[in-house]
């Protein structure tokens, strides 16, 4: 399996054999006795945090897949549950009870268009998956609602690279800028910062470095804040290129 | 099923418009960058604002006009939103974007009189121009109207109809390769712009979908150049003031300024685009007959020739040794051809299967090189005829080798191609091959000529194949 990290596969390549070893295979691959086989196209990562394995290619349709981290927009309300919108084929539902110390009597206050952070619970093909506002230990742990901010779409393959551990953007943006942000494996990413002009350079700049390299988005972020910081009215923000992506 | 925008984002997009910023970094008045693309024929055009992509094409056909109305012409607007373009796109129900976006275009243009349906007339009261224009709707990224009026106008302008001789009450519509096919009588390009409203009296230009979403009113104008106001379309939304109005009217005129120059300068560059190969391929025989060296190749000496020259590196060196032998026989192509067929025979199998390469590989060379088989006739003595159909005849094979590829397995004229950049070689010799392709190309490609030269005899029949297989 190590072997094959960072390589390109194909649809029915064998990735490795499981042996004695655990190992966590996200989306993209699928176990068969007790081989791994790649059932789409693209680069094969590891992430040494999450520890698993998945494959990353340029996606634009979300499939939920159990212990996704996603950003859901809630369209309906129920007395008990809510049903949430993950950019899946079919509407998630997420119960009332599934937040941190929710009680009959302690339900959480959301409204129909609030932004949730939530893991996929159970996700099968055939039935509408289900979401969860907390963690394995029953704690928040970072999920639940988002609160202001600016929640912004990309494509499948830049979320999972924001997530991951050589991710320079984030790092880079945040010597300049205070921010807070939240990324959904369903190609949705939810930005907050002191004003709405960071916040603005932010979302842009993520998604303009898609196709930059590293070293470039530097100078980037550095030119585009002296531009605002000379006119108050916003200026462009390379948004040609947002039109490409 | 309707696109969903969150409470987040509507605070978002509202307070930070409020504060005149766009989430995209734009300013209040910026558009958003245009693309334009056309296809291969007349009247195929894409066009991209932004994310927005809108493809528009163009056909005419006759058909009789109305009685009431026998000068005029027809145009047709058809527009079709694909449900691939937006997530609240439902085709089973009836879109009233669709229609409202057809209806829109359309008045704008007849209204204001840009497109002339007088002009369509091609014989008062029986024949008469139809122009149909189908817009395609393939990705809604916010304000389709403006970006289906850019690609519209744009079509129209690009269109070209069949030419029309009118003879009395006979029309003669020429196909387009036979005459030049003739503009649409366009009067001027409106363009529609289209601005958003939000609380506090702001306003913005060109919204992309979730501004769409958010912002209480919006208002389009239909303008050209000269100041000409071709169209207004507001439905429903918050009321506006008439400053607003005015401010915005006079917007538009600036931004269709700029938007009427990005497309007369792409139609420019399409237009030119597309006269330019048909001039270069004239000039292609020419250019290879200003560099051959004629060369003429002996027939009496052909046997020794013709076996040194496979076996040994240089053609050309051989082809300049067999000079002095042949001058004497330059003058009766008849007899050398003779000759060649009789002295040919000898080294047939070598020679044969290096034909067929030929014969495979030389039914690919440009027609325009069998073209040149006369004017080079007089010239070469030896005659080869390397048609892929004409296995019997004898063939030599010389330098034309060097347009066909080693592999003897290619005996598909399909599969085959031959370009100059490929590596001339024999099957049996690629070390030749190579050592041709070092000397100079021009003269490779000149002799590739001779070889599909056909003897005297089976000329008219090569002539004919050649002509064929063009």
């Amino acid at each position: 399996m190590e072997s094959n990290i960072d390589k390109f596969v194909l649809p029915g390549d064998c990735i490795g054999t499981i042996s004695d070893l655990k190992v966590r295979i996200g989306p993209g691959l699928i176990q068969v006795k007790d081989t791994v086989i790649a059932s789409k196209c693209g680069v094969l990562r590891f992430s040494k945090y999450h520890k698993f394995y998945w494959i990353e290619n340029e996606q634009k349709r979300f499939v939920p897949q159990v212990e996704d981290m996603v950003i859901g927009i809630i369209v309906d309300k129920h007395p008990e549950s809510f049903k949430v919108d993950i950019g899946s084929s079919s509407l998630a539902l997420l119960s009332a009870y599934s937040f941190e110390g929710a009680t009959k009597n302690n339900k959480p206050l959301l409204q129909v268009g609030n932004l949730v952070y939530c893991r996929v619970l159970i996700a099968n093909k055939d039935m509408e998956p289900e979401l969860v506002c907390m963690s394995v230990r029953n704690k928040a742990e970072g999920y639940g609602q988002l609160v202001n901010g600016y929640m912004f779409n990309c494509s499948l393959g830049l979320s999972h690279y924001l997530l991951s551990e050589d991710c320079e953007i984030l790092k880079i943006l945040g010597k300049h800028i205070a921010y807070e942000i939240a990324v959904g494996v369903n190609g949705r990413v939810w930005v907050n910062s002191m004003d709405n002009q960071q916040t603005i350079i932010v979302a842009n700049t993520i998604l303009n470095s898609q196709y930059m390299h590293d070293n470039q988005i530097e100078p980037f972020i550095l030119a585009t804040l002296k531009s605002e910081s000379n006119t108050t009215p916003k200026t462009t923000v390379n948004s040609p290129s947002i039109n490409t992506i | 099923m309707k696109e969903i925008l969150s409470k987040n984002e509507k605070d978002f997009i509202l307070s930070s418009i409020d504060q005149g910023l766009r989430v995209d970094g734009r300013r209040l008045n910026d558009m958003r960058s245009i693309k334009i693309n056309f296809g291969k024929q007349y009247g195929m055009v894409e066009v991209q604002l932004g994310r927005t992509r809108v493809y528009t094409t163009v056909t005419c056909e006759v058909t009789e006009p109305k009685p009431e109305r026998p000068n005029e012409g027809f145009f047709i607007f058809n527009t079709d939103v694909s449900p691939m373009s937006s997530v609240s796109v439902d085709s089973s129900r009836g879109n009233p974007v669709e229609a409202e976006l057809g209806r829109l275009i359309e008045r704008g243009l007849k209204e204001s009189r840009a497109i002339d349906t007088e002009a369509l007339c091609i014989v008062a009261g029986s024949k008469v121009w139809k122009v149909k224009t189908n817009v395609h709707v393939l990705d809604d990224c916010g304000n389709l109207l403006d970006c289906a009026s850019i690609s519209v106008i744009t079509a129209l302008l690009h269109f070209r109809k069949p030419d029309v001789t009118v003879v009395g009450n006979d029309a003669t519509i020429h196909p387009i390769d036979e005459r030049e096919p003739v503009p649409l009588s366009i009067h001027h390009t409106p363009i529609s712009i289209t601005f958003g409203f939000f609380p506090k009296a702001i306003m913005i230009v060109d919204p992309d979908n979730k501004e769409e979403q958010v912002m209480d009113g919006k208002l389009s104008f239909y303008v050209n150049v000269h100041k000409e106001i071709c169209g207004v379309s507001k439905g429903g939304g918050m009321s506006t003031t008439i400053e607003q109005v005015i401010k915005c009217s006079k917007i538009s005129v600036i931004r269709a300024t700029e938007i009427t120059q990005l497309i007369r300068e792409a139609l420019h560059q399409n237009i030119q685009s597309r006269q330019k190969p048909s001039t270069r391929r004239k000039g292609l025989p020419f250019e290879i007959v200003e560099h051959s060296v004629p060369e003429p190749t002996t027939v009496a000496g052909t046997t020794v020739d013709i076996k040194m020259e496979i076996d040994t590196n240089n053609k050309q060196q051989q082809q300049t040794t067999s000079k002095p032998t042949t001058t004497t026989n330059n003058n009766s192509n008849n007899n050398n051809k003779e000759e060649t067929k009789t002295k040919t025979t000898v080294d047939t199998s070598s020679i044969k299967q290096q034909q067929q390469q030929n014969n495979n590989n030389n039914s690919t060379t440009s027609n325009v090189k069998n073209t040149d088989i006369e004017m080079k006739d007089k010239k070469k003595t030896i005659e080869i005829d390397s048609d892929s159909d004409s296995e019997e005849e004898d063939t030599v094979v010389l330098s034309s080798t060097n347009t066909t590829k080693t592999t003897p397995s290619v005996n598909n004229p399909a599969k085959s191609t031959t370009t100059k950049s490929e590596e001339p070689t024999i099957t049996s010799k690629p070390a030749v091959a190579k050592q041709q392709e070092q000397a100079s190309p021009i003269n490779l490609d000149e002799d590739s000529e001779d070889l599909s030269v056909a003897l005297l005899k089976k000329k008219p029949a090569a002539k004919k194949k050649a002509a064929a297989k063009k």
